[in-house]
């Protein structure tokens, strides 16, 4: 008896860092070429776009809210810097003909400076009108998409300068440098969320948003920043779809904004609001990035292991909600 | 004298929550046909009680009798068909739905086909709503109507499923002082059907007015019942409180000083219209009015969380005229509100951030990061200060009974050091001498 409550209450609290450690057991067991560490960095490698888009979203989560732009926002920003920060002599039609090849810091802080104006707007739609986030950033996702290809013309942009290679091939020992920008923006998110003003702002707005208001919560002004800093984490994550191929296709991160609300929700964050943390986000991540590892090793085709990520999405809103009502 | 018989008996009823023990072994006995009164500070275990009784949650132990019955292991809905049904305080009406769709909710009248018979329910509806002489279409929709008839709809909803026990809880909170006497005459009118009615109020006059017994309880224990013809509104208040009255609010002489507080001549678009008075420092100022009369608002606006249309306020001295809370909080006004769980308290947040929270700017320490060890000092030293019960300052303020979240409240607005405590119908459960 004692036994099985210690562990129901080691899985209340702790089940999904549980789950993870048990899927790395397993899949090591049944294929020991999981723990090496080249599969492990491609296993972080392939967290880190949604993962970094899921930082952001973990903000926004926790506010009440949600971010359905982020997969569009990702493809606008990092194709419009994209579109600055191509060689002089691209083979396959600039998107600026006559633009002449320059310094990475330009396209990086275009991407940047996208992605966050276009998070405020979203937040400042919601703010003002008080219209649902859903609808809006619904809404939004179109409006981007369309003007991704607008900018481009349909086609992928590639021929990326230097600064772009660097980013997308070079590694730090045996780590690649995306995978870097990726563990310093847990870091830095993480401590942004727990111990700053701003981060308790957002728990309060997510948890009771009236009663914010009268505790001293700008409650418009945060929503503005809120959505605007989903935005930049979407837009570090056009960055590194950019760098990774040396080039970024208007369709980029289609569906990505699913993955990344689904890794806050596996982590434990609620769709209500209120409750979640960027750790737990990113064991919602791992998650999803070592199924899917385990399953390629495991020869199973890539449609299926689209069929299993959408249930284990499933099964965790479906774990959350008796995690509620329990209480 | 012959055993009296009881239509509902409630007898050593606990509720455990996690690490809050919410009854302890209370009883309640109520007789067919009479009003009852249930009388207790907040956190007594009132509401605890009737969600038991109710079926919402199931007692830890403790036996519940009704209609000789013994009932066990049911959820609200068999409560409901057995004869038990309760008026929330906070109704919770599909707004968008008509006053027919409400009462028949979940049991709509079906013809042959299995399709709802939408003229039967029509009929049936103006049947209740005849009853309790409520004159509305019932194919009104629920927002149109005031809080005091959507309460009288509950009611034909409870008449509807014949009920024999009907709980109000406070149900005259939210209504005016003429609403509650058509409330008190549709209460007498189920009594001499032979109906029983569970009250529950802070209101002691209208305890005396229209209850036929009392019982009393603190701290989820049981105190004493008693023939409320036979006991007068002081000795109700000793037992709810267990001190005599007199010690209650020891009077502490506080020399009153200069103007703190001066509205003027202030307007709202259309809820209020030239407000002016004046509040010392030291003084305790006392504002009154029925419900609707806009105090409320009134507050809201001199705080910042409404646009005042013209007037002016003097704070301190100076012109006072904030655009959100954060304004008057750093001014140094608090503003503890009427709709506890509407905007006061962070329900899924622990004691610690929802003491915190208002205050928090004084925490932001190098690097703009906040101070946590500082944050969990200070909230230590609230819990002890104004003694809120709870087993450690994580828990979550939802699993407190309504007093201690109102301390936990009142605790926010003391760290924040105010000039003048703006208090919304604080009695809603607190019984701090501060």
């Amino acid at each position: 008896m004692g036994k099985t409550k210690n562990l129901k209450e080691l899985m209340a609290n702790n089940g999904t860092y549980v789950i993870l450690i048990a899927m790395c057991v397993l899949i090591t067991i049944v294929r020991p070429a999981f723990i090496s560490v080249d599969n492990i960095m491609s296993v972080l490698n392939a967290a880190t776009v949604y993962g970094c888009m899921a930082l952001g979203m973990t903000y926004v989560i926790i506010s009440g809210g949600i971010d359905l732009a982020a997969g569009a926002e990702v493809a606008f920003a990092g194709v419009l810097g994209a579109s600055f920060g191509q060689t002089a002599t691209a083979a396959a039609g600039k998107v600026f003909p006559g633009l002449p090849e320059l310094p990475f810091i330009v396209p990086v802080f275009i991407t940047l400076a996208a992605g966050f104006l276009i998070g405020a707007f979203n937040g400042f739609l919601i703010s003002t009108f008080n219209t649902p986030p859903f609808i809006v950033t619904l809404g939004m996702t179109t409006v981007l998409r369309g003007a991704t290809l607008l900018i481009t013309g349909g086609q992928p942009v590639s021929n990326l300068t230097n600064g772009y290679v660097v980013l997308g091939q070079n590694l730090f020992g045996v780590v690649p440098s995306v995978v870097l920008v990726f563990l310093v923006l847990i870091v830095v998110d993480s401590v942004l969320l727990r111990r700053t003003v701003f981060g308790k702002s957002v728990y309060a707005i997510g948890t009771n948003e009236r009663a914010a208001a009268v505790s001293g919560v700008k409650v418009p002004s945060r929503k503005i920043i809120i959505y605007a800093f989903s935005g930049l984490m979407c837009s570090v994550a056009g960055l590194i779809v950019a760098a990774r191929a040396n080039a970024i296709h208007p369709g980029a991160a289609v569906g990505y904004e699913l993955i990344a609300i689904a890794s806050c929700i596996i982590g434990g964050a609620s769709p209500s609001g209120g409750t979640g943390s960027i750790r737990t986000t990113v064991v919602g991540a791992l998650i999803i990035s070592v199924l899917r590892n385990g399953l390629t090793l495991l020869k199973i085709e890539s449609s299926w292991q689209t069929i299993a990520v959408g249930l284990v999405i499933v099964f965790a809103c479906a774990l959350d909600v008796r995690r509620n009502s329990s209480n | 004298m012959a055993e009296e018989k009881y239509l509902l008996e409630m007898t050593d009823i606990t509720k455990e929550f996690p690490g809050v023990k919410a009854l302890r072994g209370i009883q309640l006995k109520v007789k067919a046909g009479e009003v009852h009164g249930l009388l207790g500070e907040n956190g007594a275990g009132k509401s605890t009680m009737m969600n038991c009784l109710m079926g919402i949650f199931p007692p830890t132990s403790g036996k519940i009798v009704f209609d000789g019955v013994e009932r066990q292991h049911y959820g609200p809905r068999d409560a409901l068909e057995f004869g038990v049904s309760m008026i929330q305080q906070e109704l919770s009406p599909m707004q968008d739905r008509s006053i027919m769709a409400n009462i028949w909710l979940g049991r709509e009248p079906v013809n042959a086909l299995g399709l709802v018979n939408w003229k039967k329910m029509y009929e049936d509806t103006k049947k209740v709503l005849q009853i309790i002489e409520l004159d509305e279409d019932p194919r009104t929709l629920m927002k149109h109507l005031t809080v005091a008839k959507m309460q009288m709809v509950e009611i034909a909803r409870a008449v509807s499923y014949n009920s024999k026990l009907i709980i109000m809880d406070e149900p005259s909170s939210a209504i005016t002082e003429k609403e509650t006497q058509q409330l008190f005459k549709i209460i007498r009118q189920l009594k001499a059907e032979g109906r029983s009615v569970i009250y529950i109020s802070h209101k002691l006059d209208e305890i005396k007015e229209i209850t036929d017994r009392v019982s009393v309880y603190r701290d989820g224990t049981y105190v004493s019942s008693a023939n409320t013809a036979d006991i007068t509104q002081d000795q109700i208040i000793e037992m709810m409180v267990g001190r005599s009255v007199e010690n209650l609010f020891p009077k502490v002489k506080v020399p009153i000083g200069d103007v703190v507080l001066e509205v003027k001549d202030l307007c709202h678009e259309s809820l209020f219209r030239n407000i002016s008075f004046t509040v010392r420092q030291g003084e305790i100022f006392g504002l009154s009015g029925l419900v609707g009369a806009g105090r409320t608002e009134l507050m809201e606006t001199i705080f910042g969380l409404r646009q005042r249309k013209s007037g002016t306020v003097r704070f301190k001295g100076k012109d006072f005229h904030p655009t959100c809370g954060k304004d008057s909080i750093d001014a140094g006004m608090a503003f503890i509100t009427e709709d506890r769980r509407g905007n006061g308290i962070f329900p899924i947040q622990d004691i610690e951030f929802n003491s915190t929270i208002a205050n928090i700017d004084a925490y932001v320490g190098p690097g703009r990061l906040l101070n946590l060890k500082k944050m969990r000092e200070d909230c230590a030293e609230y819990i002890e200060k104004i003694a809120i019960k709870t087993p450690s300052q994580k828990q979550l303020i939802k699993n407190l009974s309504g007093g201690n979240q109102q301390k936990v409240l009142v605790a926010r607005w003391l760290m924040t050091s105010p000039d003048i405590i703006i208090m919304d119908e604080p009695t809603r459960g607190i019984d701090v001498g501060a």
